[in-house]
């Protein structure tokens, strides 16, 4: 093939000059011209169609078209070019196709017949018929003769590699029933058999991974692990065991990205003698223990992250129970006892006053806990009845004013007159308020202002907290809400507090089948919005678990310095 | 000479606490909420002993223990952690960062002034 595309690009390099110096082509000339040009065009069908077939028969007729056109005005029948025509078979044994080396045959059978009709029209048959024809008889009997050696050749190599792959019907039929892949290959990876599972495994016929076939679908990071196990096992006796990705052909794959399955391919060198070396590999199909081994993983993660959460928690509950009881125990100690002698009335009222301070904020504790407990569990049951929210955000805003002035912060009161009454659950409503007030307050340094904001919007109550406070980071937005959450969990927290107001807050909104929302930005301040529907019995709340917070995160304002670790409780 | 104890703690209930303890026996205290004024007052008044809460606003507990104890001028001032962390490790952690002393909240009184007694600096 490359000899003739030599000979065509010679042609289409000399007929310029061929051009110059006799002017112009005569009929015979153009023809010739013309076939020497065919395997071009050959070669531009192989790469239009991938079939090498064609392109083969293809330049093959052109070859002797070309030994025809020149015999025809040379001597016909006794023309030498008809030798030529030798080349055109010959080719075809190189190929070692039985069905090429037919069609070549018959081609140049072809050539021979039609020299010898154009001879025959042109030439009375004249006493020398028999001397004329001994020329091409022989140029025949030598294209049988190479036709058959060639024939006999592609045979005995057939037969070579069936014995090579010990292919009798028997072990061929016990290679088929084999599950896995078989596969015959050399130390790197050139296939000379594979059994009939391929097309279970990999959607492929087992011809398709004849030659580089099956090396083309394993996985690109694979392949160095693959190659290097069949080198392996060439070079030694013993097992070369590899897992790796294999191309799949078929439903999965077509959308898009190509679908790979898991192999575990053990190769074994073949020891036949007076043969190349050959590794014999089975493939098996290992995307079950694969998908096992992912899911476990999975889930090793998964009970990792619950274990973290768990003793997060137990270490935030102990933090946060410990101060309260500090002070519990320590003045009782005080009041009970002869710690610091005798202690004046006012004292002991003082002291009194604060073992009950610490001790209901221990019971807010305890139960902010139990509420969340319920409500993760899906069973708090909320009781929603007709009243003013008015009424209920000033008594919230009047319970934290104190610690608002105490603050140095701004608490706006924001709501229209013309609210109507809402339907709802006014405890959850009243910790709702508080708990959003709580973390505005605490979060937001003094001289900032926090803003609570009534508004109905069609058929829902919009409540919003908005403070200038320290916001969020957007890495801990996503997990704001999630009890216990804190984003300094240890030695370095910042603020004191649960980490279960938000979460609180989450779920009370979830059973009423409301929103929520937090827009925020480091040092941008925080609003958070919560979305009732007016009347909350139309549901069965019950069933809600705790509301999706949607997090907007606001862009940093240009210049602010990043605040990395922000938490809210 | 009274001995004068610094006492860093963001609690006010348990600061006064602390704060009456220490005055019932004899000592004068210095308070603060806040690590980087503990500094200060630290630098101002070399107190005898530093009572520090680890979870502290800002700047931890910790973190200002490490200041002190890299501080020339400071670091010869011991320092008793009194914390609400008392989970296993806790302890350990919070004497590697340096404190001479750990204590941990709910405290007991004859405990936490005894303590007190052994570490101030006469």
């Amino acid at each position: 093939m490359t000899s003739r595309l030599a000979v065509g690009l010679a042609a289409l390099a000399l007929l310029p000059l061929y051009l110059a110096v006799f002017g112009r082509l005569a009929p015979m000339e153009m023809l010739v011209a013309g076939l020497a040009l065919m395997p071009l065009a050959a070669v531009a069908l192989l790469s239009a169609t991938g079939r090498i077939d064609l392109a083969h028969a293809a330049s093959s007729v052109a070859l002797a078209g070309i030994v025809v056109a020149v015999a025809v005005p040379t001597g016909g029948l006794q023309s030498p070019a008809l030798v030529a025509l030798l080349l055109v078979p010959l080719e075809a044994v190189l190929s070692g196709s039985r069905r090429a080396i037919l069609a070549t045959v018959l081609v140049s059978g072809a050539a021979l017949a039609a020299v010898a009709a154009v001879d025959a029209g042109v030439a009375a048959p004249a006493s020398h018929g028999a001397a004329r024809l001994a020329g091409p008889v022989a140029v025949l009997l030598v294209i049988a003769r190479a036709a058959w050696i060639g024939w006999s050749l592609c045979g005995q190599a057939d037969r070579a590699a069936r014995m090579a792959d010990g292919r009798d019907a028997r072990q061929q039929a016990v290679l088929d029933a084999i599950r896995d892949v078989v596969v015959w290959q050399t130390p790197n990876g050139h296939v000379g058999f594979a059994s009939a599972a391929a097309e279970r495994l990999l959607g492929a016929t087992p011809r398709s991974l004849v030659g580089r076939g099956l090396f083309e679908r394993v996985h690109v990071a694979d392949r160095p692990a693959y190659l290097n196990a069949l080198a392996e096992a060439g070079r030694r006796p013993g097992e070369a065991v590899v897992e790796v990705r294999l191309r799949r052909d078929g439903a999965a794959g077509n959308a898009g990205a190509p679908h790979f399955v898991w192999v575990e391919m053990a190769a074994r060198r073949a020891d036949i003698p007076g043969a190349e070396p050959v590794v014999v590999s089975v493939l098996h199909d290992i995307g079950e223990r694969k998908a096992q081994e992912a899911a476990a993983e999975e889930a090793r993660t998964e009970s990792a992250r619950a274990v973290e959460m768990k003793d997060r928690f137990l270490a935030t509950v102990s933090h946060e129970l410990r101060t309260p009881l500090n002070a519990i125990i320590g003045f009782s100690e005080i009041l009970g006892g002869d710690a610091i002698g005798v202690v004046d009335e006012a004292r002991r009222k003082e002291y009194a006053g604060i073992i009950r301070t610490s001790g209901e904020h221990l019971l807010d504790i305890v139960n902010a806990l139990l509420n969340v407990s319920k409500i993760e569990s899906g069973s708090f049951d909320i009781t929603p009845e007709p009243f003013d929210m008015r009424q209920l955000a000033h008594a919230c805003c009047d319970l934290v004013q104190l610690k608002a002035d105490g603050g140095c912060i701004n608490l706006v009161r924001d709501w229209s007159a013309d609210l109507p009454e809402v339907v709802a659950d006014p405890r959850a409503c009243r910790q709702i308020l508080i708990n959003l007030l709580s973390n505005a307050l605490k979060f937001t340094p003094s001289g900032g202002t926090v803003t609570v904001s009534l508004r109905r919007i069609g058929d829902e109550l919009v409540m919003s907290v908005r403070d200038t406070g320290i916001g969020i980071a957007e890495a801990d937005l996503g997990r704001i809400g999630d009890p216990f959450f804190q984003a300094r969990s240890s030695y370095d927290r910042p603020y004191e507090g649960t980490g279960l107001g938000l979460s609180v807050v989450r779920g009370f909104v979830g059973l009423h089948r409301g929103r929520m929302s937090v827009e925020t930005a480091p040092e941008q301040g925080t609003v958070v919005t919560i979305t009732l529907p007016l009347d909350c019995r139309t549901d069965a709340p019950s069933l809600a678990g705790p509301a999706t917070i949607h997090a907007i995160p606001r862009a940093p304002r240009a210049g602010a310095a990043p605040v990395p670790l922000k938490r809210i409780a | 000479m009274t001995q004068t104890i610094l006492i860093v703690e963001d609690n006010e209930l348990n600061m006064k606490l602390f704060n009456d303890l220490l005055e019932a026996h004899g000592y004068a205290t210095l308070k603060t909420s806040n690590g980087i004024e503990a500094i200060e007052l630290a630098r101002k008044h070399k107190p005898n002993l530093i009572l520090m809460d680890i979870q502290l606003p800002e700047v931890s507990g910790l973190e200002v223990t490490k200041w002190i104890k890299e501080d020339e001028e400071l670091r010869y001032i011991p320092i008793v952690a009194v914390t609400a962390f008392a989970m296993k490790g806790d302890e350990e952690r919070i004497r590697e960062g340096g404190c001479e002393a750990y204590l941990s909240k709910p405290i007991s009184v004859a405990k936490f002034i005894e303590t007190v007694r052994t570490y101030a600096l006469q």
